[in-house]
């Protein structure tokens, strides 16, 4: 009985640590990783860009349309494995991305549910052509928020697959 | 390792109520204090890396010149550039040279000549690439002194006039995009003087 209360305390700082621990754990990725778009599950090759606001997905033949008052977006990803997904998402607004000549663009914005390695969330994305880039996927630091931090000079730190489920 | 004594062990029960409290206050600060420990040792992912962590918005000196400025710290670009003004080229001894001015958030303005390095292409969201000057610049950021290539372009719509890319990083240094001027720049080996200047 009397050694009883400091096992007990052991006990409780081993189950209470990983809770403290995690609260302020961030977790350390690449400047390219694989992310994930749930539900649909597409793994795409993604940037990880601190430069960017906003998460900025490749998307094509993007159409509007009404479903009873709410506006949505239809539109087409390439997941770049012989793979095409259609998806249909609220648009929540508008980005307007400014540009080095003067013109500012704007992009569609919806809210995608993204997963980075252990971290998954609902997101802002802006919707975008970059048929022409490397990458069809930019993380931008609305993803990020406090839980990442960025080693350029590596990639694929997260792994090469996707990830089910979310786990914050 | 026995952190607490193990007199109590040997002392009549009588006195159990009082030493229970004692017990239970030690076990709780004990308990704390490795929480606290397991929490500092865990709190950020990188604690094992040496590299300095960056913010996503640090305070640089550019060189020649000695200017501080705001820059962006972009891992989405490959290059650096700097807000450049009355960009003009010109020929010295036979090799092509860039004449332009820079300008800090006082206003202070300093004009710079550097050896034209090559030309880049910008990309751009729709019509032309734009091609623009690249000329080696030195930049401070923290105690991390580089000379990179820096393209020359008009960052004046931006915020932040100095985009620092993942050339410059190479390896260094991790960034935090939650974080702001975390570190004042302050290098040993930056070059003395600028005969590049007016």
């Amino acid at each position: 009985m009397k050694s009883m209360s400091w096992w007990t305390s052991v006990l409780v700082v081993i189950l209470l640590a990983p809770a403290a621990a995690s609260a302020a754990q961030k977790q350390v990725v690449g400047g390219v990783e694989k992310a994930v778009i749930l539900p649909e599950n597409i793994v795409l090759d993604a940037k990880v860009d601190t430069g960017a606001d906003n998460t900025s997905l490749d998307a094509r033949h993007i159409t509007a349309i009404d479903r009873d008052g709410i506006k949505m977006l239809r539109f087409t990803v390439d997941t770049r494995q012989g793979r095409t997904v259609t998806i249909e998402s609220e648009q929540v607004g508008i980005e307007i991305v400014p540009q080095h000549d003067g013109e500012d663009v704007e992009r569609p914005l919806i809210v995608l549910e993204v997963c980075l390695g252990k971290q998954c969330r609902r997101t802002l994305v802006n919707l975008t052509d970059r048929s022409g880039r490397k990458y069809p996927l930019l993380i931008g630091r609305s993803f990020m928020l406090d839980r990442i931090i960025v080693d350029p000079s590596r990639e694929y730190l997260t792994g090469h697959g996707g990830r089910k489920g979310s786990e914050q | 390792m026995k952190l607490f004594t193990t007199r109590r062990e040997m002392e009549p029960d009588g006195y159990c109520a009082r030493d229970g409290r004692r017990r239970a206050a030690r076990s709780l600060w004990f308990s704390l204090l490795l929480l606290f420990v397991a929490a500092l040792t865990s709190a950020v992912a990188a604690a094992e890396d040496p590299r300095p962590v960056v913010g996503v918005v640090e305070k640089v000196r550019i060189h020649p010149g000695a200017l501080l400025l705001p820059a962006k710290i972009d891992t989405g670009a490959d290059n650096s550039s700097l807000n450049a003004a009355d960009v003009t080229r010109f020929n010295r001894a036979g090799e092509k040279w860039v004449r332009f001015d820079v300008v800090d958030p006082d206003g202070h303005s300093i004009t710079l000549e550097r050896k034209l390095v090559r030309t880049a292409r910008i990309k751009r969201q729709t019509g032309q690439a734009q091609r623009r000057p690249v000329v080696m610049l030195g930049i401070c950021l923290g105690n991390i002194y580089r000379e990179v290539q820096v393209t020359l372009v008009d960052r004046s719509r931006f915020r932040y006039p100095v985009l620092i890319g993942r050339s410059f990083m190479s390896g260094s240094l991790l960034v935090d995009p939650s974080l702001k001027f975390t570190v004042e720049p302050r290098c040993p080996d930056t070059p003395a003087g600028g005969d590049e200047r007016e």
